[in-house]
């Protein structure tokens, strides 16, 4: 229900961003403002980015494309970057980071694809409750990953829904740099779960320079399709890879498929340059006693600790001077956003494993490699 | 005034009923959800909405029905916010959520005590030293005499005056407590120490006197007086409220001060005893625990600071049954009743007074 059409809402977002810059900043209220102001419509905010669903559709089997449109506050992504998408389910929000499919401008239109895993909170979430018409809170977009330039040999290697950067940076290419010659090296179970590959078809047979080569992983290799994972004996079959210093690469996929193409790579004589991005699970350690990596990001300082002592005092002992109070965990000075990684609550045994949560450093303890906002 | 026995528990008891209570934490966090959630946004949007209706009508000015109801409205608005939505949202309650807008340390309420200040003097200082004398300096907040341990100057002869200038300026006293003037005036500390802690005071008291006295008399032109006197009584009646509810939380007839030694080696069990006997309880209806941002559950607020307040009233059942099992005294009591107690408290202690020993039960 917005009582405010939504074209409106696009012309008053730059105001009110002009309007922060202004003296009468200091009297307007984040909170208070987007409240009252939802009633008119749910994109209208001082800051906060929310997009409209436009479109819901099955990509292979097991990935949803979602087309959003966001608000004008979203300031678009160049080919290769990623953005935070947050949704509630049962009172606690969550965030996840999704790559569009191709690169936006300014409050552009832009497709995501989620892949729904067993177990996938938030995918599932997005796949089974998600409707065409309603908002969800994105964030702008970061990441260093994207096309270089100058390129006139790409050499692109993507796994499972790590095709989604690719995407975007082929159909970059295709408008900006045509003639760039390009291979695409793509990888997934079985034909049927591999998402965009009709998009991709039809993209690689207009560019003749261009070409794309199916790998998978499981089930029986037909139609000139590799079989099994990226190998040394993949790359060697490319006649077009004859001279692969001459060729810059790019790769997206899982940890262990990054890791595959960096050694690969490097057997095979090194390439003119290699960028990757990885989807990063939690690592959880095996036991409370076993090594950790505790980065800090604001003291740029990654240490060593262990799942047995409070992060307080395992932050402490590294020299750093949190603020803290009670160091029983009832009066929240100490509590400090918690980037990336899993810890456990020491007084109820929760877990915390989502990126970006409170936690209270003086009654938690590291369960595996953490990043915090220290 | 009656006698109150506490069993004295040996520290395995102790432990024990620790171990209880964090039972009981740990049942109700692993909880948490969506109703939590739901209902601290519907306390959220109780206070706009209060708020936007009671200052649109006092832009009417002093025509009495809307005078009357909008600073009503205004001052419901400004006690549901800083009780049950902004101090509770100050201790954590809700950062489970992970919505920025209820995270613990960003949350700016509507009050001239600045925030960071009153996480500091409030969430550390009260709730974890409760009632231990020279270091919760709740205890009679600077200007009054509530426990005969408390040592006794002639100044407090006139604290019931100073209690009631305390009450009708409260938002005032909370905002410059933790700056604790007369400690330069009596040259306890350096002066340079005040110049450091008093500008974002000083901003914060500004910027709550321009919007309430100032902007929003100003945006009604005509009726300017009709709206400043309008939000002075919504201020005084928060003022009032949070006074009352505040002094009825820790001031009561059986609540307890301790001596600083109480601190050494004090365990988790012995933490939650010092919580309850410093803290009492009020008695009332649903409404009541609403509008006191469920610190009429002044007990179970202190033994769970963190919790959801929704919860205290179905936690209370719990916490009074495990302290009727140890043989430790609840203290709770009516509304009046405690606040009778508070009273009496305050002209009793005007006085010099000796502390009497404390029975207990062997």
């Amino acid at each position: 229900m917005a009582l405010l059409p939504s074209l409106l809402v696009n012309f008053t977002l730059p105001v009110l961003t002009a309007l922060q810059r202004s003296p009468l900043a200091g009297f307007l209220r984040e909170s208070v403002f987007d409240y009252y102001a939802g009633y008119l419509h749910p994109q209208l905010t001082l800051k906060r980015v929310f997009a409209r669903v436009l479109a819901k559709r099955q990509q292979g089997k097991n990935t949803l494309a979602i087309t959003l449109a966001p608000s004008a506050h979203w300031l678009g992504a160049r080919a290769g970057q990623h953005l935070p998408l947050s949704v509630e389910i049962n009172g606690v929000r969550h965030t996840r980071y999704y790559s569009p499919c191709a690169a936006a401008g300014r409050a552009g239109e832009l497709e995501i694809a989620v892949k729904c895993s067993e177990g996938g909170l938030v995918s599932n979430w997005l796949h089974d409750q998600l409707k065409v018409g309603d908002y969800l809170e994105i964030g702008q977009s970061a990441g260093d990953f994207g096309l270089p330039k100058p390129t006139s040999k790409l050499l692109l290697l993507a796994a499972g829904s790590g095709i989604t950067p690719i995407l975007a940076m082929l159909r970059s290419l295709q408008l900006d740099n045509p003639g760039c010659e390009v291979v695409l090296l793509y990888y997934g179970r079985q034909r049927n779960d591999m998402a965009y590959l009709i998009e991709l078809k039809d993209l690689f047979s207009r560019m003749p320079r261009w070409r794309l080569q199916v790998g998978l992983t499981a089930g029986s290799a037909t139609d000139n399709a590799f079989s099994g994972r990226f190998c040394t004996a993949h790359l060697a079959s490319l006649a077009m890879l004859q001279n692969l210093r001459a060729w810059q690469a790019i790769a997206c996929g899982s940890y262990g498929f990054t890791n595959t193409v960096r050694q690969v790579l490097t057997d095979a004589g090194g390439v003119a340059g290699l960028q990757m991005e990885a989807f990063t699970p939690p690592v959880f350690a095996a036991t409370a006693d076993q090594p950790v990596t505790l980065h800090y990001a604001r003291a740029q300082q990654s240490l060593v600790g262990d799942g047995a002592h409070t992060l307080l005092a395992q932050a402490e002992a590294h020299g750093l001077e949190p603020a803290s109070g009670c160091r029983m965990g009832i009066c929240n000075t100490c509590t400090c956003k918690k980037v990336a990684g899993v810890v456990r609550d020491l007084q109820t045994g929760l877990l915390s494993a989502e990126p970006n949560e409170s936690i209270r450093l003086c009654i938690t303890a590291p369960v595996g490699d953490v990043t915090l906002d220290l | 005034m009656t006698m109150v026995l506490n069993r004295k528990l040996s520290p395995a008891e102790t432990e024990a009923f620790g171990a209880e209570l964090d039972a009981l934490q740990k049942r109700h966090q692993a909880d948490l959800g969506e109703v939590d959630a739901r209902y601290i946004r519907r306390i959220r949007s109780s206070v706009r909405i209060a708020e936007l209706a009671g200052r649109l009508m006092l832009f009417a000015g002093f025509f009495p029905p809307t005078f009357i109801l909008g600073t009503l409205l205004l001052g419901l608005a400004k006690i549901l916010e800083n009780m049950e939505l902004g101090h509770n949202v100050m201790h954590g309650q809700y950062d489970w959520m992970n919505d920025p807008e209820f995270n613990g340390k960003t949350y700016e309420w509507d009050h001239a005590c600045p925030s960071d200040a009153w996480r500091h003097t409030h969430n550390f200082q009260h709730h974890t030293f409760t009632n231990v004398l020279g270091r919760d300096h709740d205890i009679g907040y600077g200007t009054v005499r509530v426990f005969a341990e408390q040592r006794w100057r002639p100044f407090y002869l006139l604290q019931p005056l100073w209690a009631t200038l305390q009450a009708v300026f409260f938002q005032g006293a909370i905002a410059i407590f933790d700056l604790k003037i007369d400690r330069y005036f009596r040259r306890k500390a350096p002066i340079e120490k005040l110049l450091v802690k008093l500008p974002p005071v000083g901003r914060k008291i500004s910027r709550q006197l321009l919007k309430d006295y100032l902007v929003f008399p100003l945006l009604a032109g005509p009726n300017f007086l009709g709206v400043l006197v309008g939000n002075l009584l919504a201020n005084l009646m928060r003022n009032l409220w949070t006074f009352v509810v505040i002094f009825c939380g820790h001031f009561t007839e059986h609540a307890e001060v301790f001596p600083p030694s109480v601190l050494d080696n004090e365990s988790r069990g012995d933490w939650y005893v010092r919580q309850l006997r410093g803290s009492s309880n009020l008695t009332g209806s649903k409404l009541l625990h609403i509008l006191t941002g469920n610190l009429s559950h002044q007990i179970e607020h202190h033994m769970f600071p963190t919790i959801p307040a929704r919860r205290y009233g179905a936690m209370a059942v719990e916490v009074k049954e495990i302290c009727q099992r140890y043989g430790q005294h609840y203290n709770s009591g009516s509304f009046a009743r405690q606040f009778f107690t508070v009273v009496v408290r305050l002209f009793r202690h005007a006085f010099p007074s000796q502390p009497q020993r404390k029975a207990t039960l062997a």
